[in-house]
């Protein structure tokens, strides 16, 4: 049975390159556009792997990981961040409020594909 | 581009903040600038949403077009279902030939078989023919002898009269013998005539069906074996259609990585856009007077500082050192 993936970002070319490469790979894919509709995706629906934007408008997405490591059903849940940001000092707020890895845009389909085999059981 | 040329021509202008009306008359110039950079931004994401949709059918399409013709060849190396590919069609026709063709050729060995027991019959019918004929000479030799003794009978005299009878008898006898050997020799004459046209036929007939069965069987093997040669030639096209359509894949993946150019862009512009509304209003705040200025000026460098995501942008500030070139790419698990 294929795995599902939710993929939030605000931009949608990141979206749909995501998804294409996730797609490729044999995933289902989920899509939100900021972090509140990424917690109202996961409301109808469950996941096996979350990749996420950092800077979004409504709900950014260190403020979505803390949401979602208090949901009991998502606390371990595999998160990657996929961000433009690679300053150290955000890397650790991403770690502390929950992230399970950090990439940096533009990311390789091959190389993504490759890290989500690794942090997913 | 131009309007960022234009802009800062026209905040390094010697005579623009000397006037507040001339400033607040330049203001609505921002508006338009961050209009055009805000709709340049969405038409290079829709450029770049339209060329990845783009790439998705290509993709999918290639790999349907491979699965497809692998299907339609069939073997072990295609969906692995049983049946209708090429290859399992040449395995069938082949074994289904090969049983049509023993067929053939035990059809041919009944005939020659039958050619055989006719080529016995005909022997019997000669040696039936030769005892007809020896019992024709028992028949004559028994007419003779009744003859004979008929013969001898009227020299005995009354005494005879009985012998005469037998003689009689006898004489009967051989006659009836004869007139039965004949019409046995006219039946087993015709038979034998028959038998013998129906042998040579049979025999002609055995002969060239044997010859064209093995005629038959080279004819098939010759076009099995050429149209398992074309199917092992479409497999080894099929394979070059695979590999290109995987290399295919690598330079489409190759090329996403370049397109995640447009969301680094928009977000510059973004941050470029929120500094223009920034200058926009503080330029109309600037009639206000200088020390208000100076203020706001510094509050609006602060807040664009603090919006930046990328070292490059704080780069371009003066606000950071970059010692190595971004490639993006970095991955680091906690």
């Amino acid at each position: 049975m294929a795995k599902t993936a939710l993929i939030v970002d605000d931009a949608a070319t990141i979206r749909q390159m995501v998804a294409f490469t996730l797609s490729q790979a044999g995933f289902d894919v989920v899509e939100a556009t900021h972090g509140r509709h990424a917690l109202q995706q996961l409301d109808a629906r469950r996941v096996d792997i979350v990749i996420t934007d950092l800077n979004m408008p409504v709900m950014d997405g260190l403020t979505f990981i803390r949401e979602l490591r208090a949901r009991p059903e998502t606390r371990f849940t595999p998160v990657l961040m996929l961000t433009t940001e690679s300053q150290a000092e955000k890397k650790q707020q991403g770690k502390a409020a929950g992230a399970t890895g950090w990439i940096v845009k533009p990311f390789h389909p091959e190389k993504l594909i490759d890290v989500i085999g690794k942090v997913l059981p | 581009m131009r309007w960022l040329r234009f802009l800062s021509g026209l905040l390094h202008a010697p005579g623009v903040y000397r006037s507040g009306i001339e400033a607040k008359a330049h203001a609505p110039i921002l508006t338009v600038l961050r209009r055009q950079l805000g709709e340049a931004v969405s038409d290079v994401e829709q450029a770049v949403v339209t060329v990845c949709e783009s790439f998705a059918g290509i993709t999918q399409r290639a790999r349907e077009t491979v699965a497809r013709a692998g299907a339609l060849l069939g073997g072990a190396e295609s969906d692995g279902k049983e049946g209708a590919g090429v290859e399992q069609l040449v395995v069938q026709a082949r074994a289904t030939f090969e049983h049509l063709l023993e067929r053939m050729e035990r059809g041919s060995e009944l005939s020659l078989e039958v050619v055989r027991r006719m080529e016995e019959l005909e022997a019997s019918t000669r040696e039936v023919s030769k005892a007809i004929a020896e019992i024709d000479a028992i028949a004559f030799r028994n007419k003779i002898l009744s003859l004979n003794a008929k013969i001898e009978a009227v020299h005995v005299g009354e005494l005879g009269a009985g012998f005469g009878v037998v003689a009689d008898e006898i004489s009967n006898q051989a006659r009836r013998s004869t007139e039965l050997t004949e019409q046995i020799s006219a039946v087993v004459s015709t038979l034998r005539a028959s038998v013998d046209q129906t042998t040579d036929r049979l025999r002609q007939f055995a002969v060239a069906d044997r010859d064209r069965v093995a005629a038959s069987r080279a004819e098939v093997k010759a076009t099995l074996d050429a149209l398992e040669n074309a199917h092992w030639a479409m497999r080894a096209g099929l394979a070059d259609t695979a590999e290109r359509s995987e290399m295919l894949a690598a330079e489409i993946a190759h090329a996403v990585v370049g397109l995640q150019f447009q969301d680094r862009m928009s977000q510059r512009i973004g941050h470029v856009t929120e500094a223009l509304e920034a200058m926009e209003n503080a330029l109309a705040v600037r009639g206000r007077g200088s020390i208000d200025q100076d203020r706001r000026r510094q509050e609006i460098a602060g807040r664009l500082e603090s919006s930046y995501t990328m070292d490059a942008e704080r780069a371009a500030a003066g606000s950071a050192c970059v010692t190595a070139p971004e490639s993006g790419g970095e991955v680091e698990l906690f």
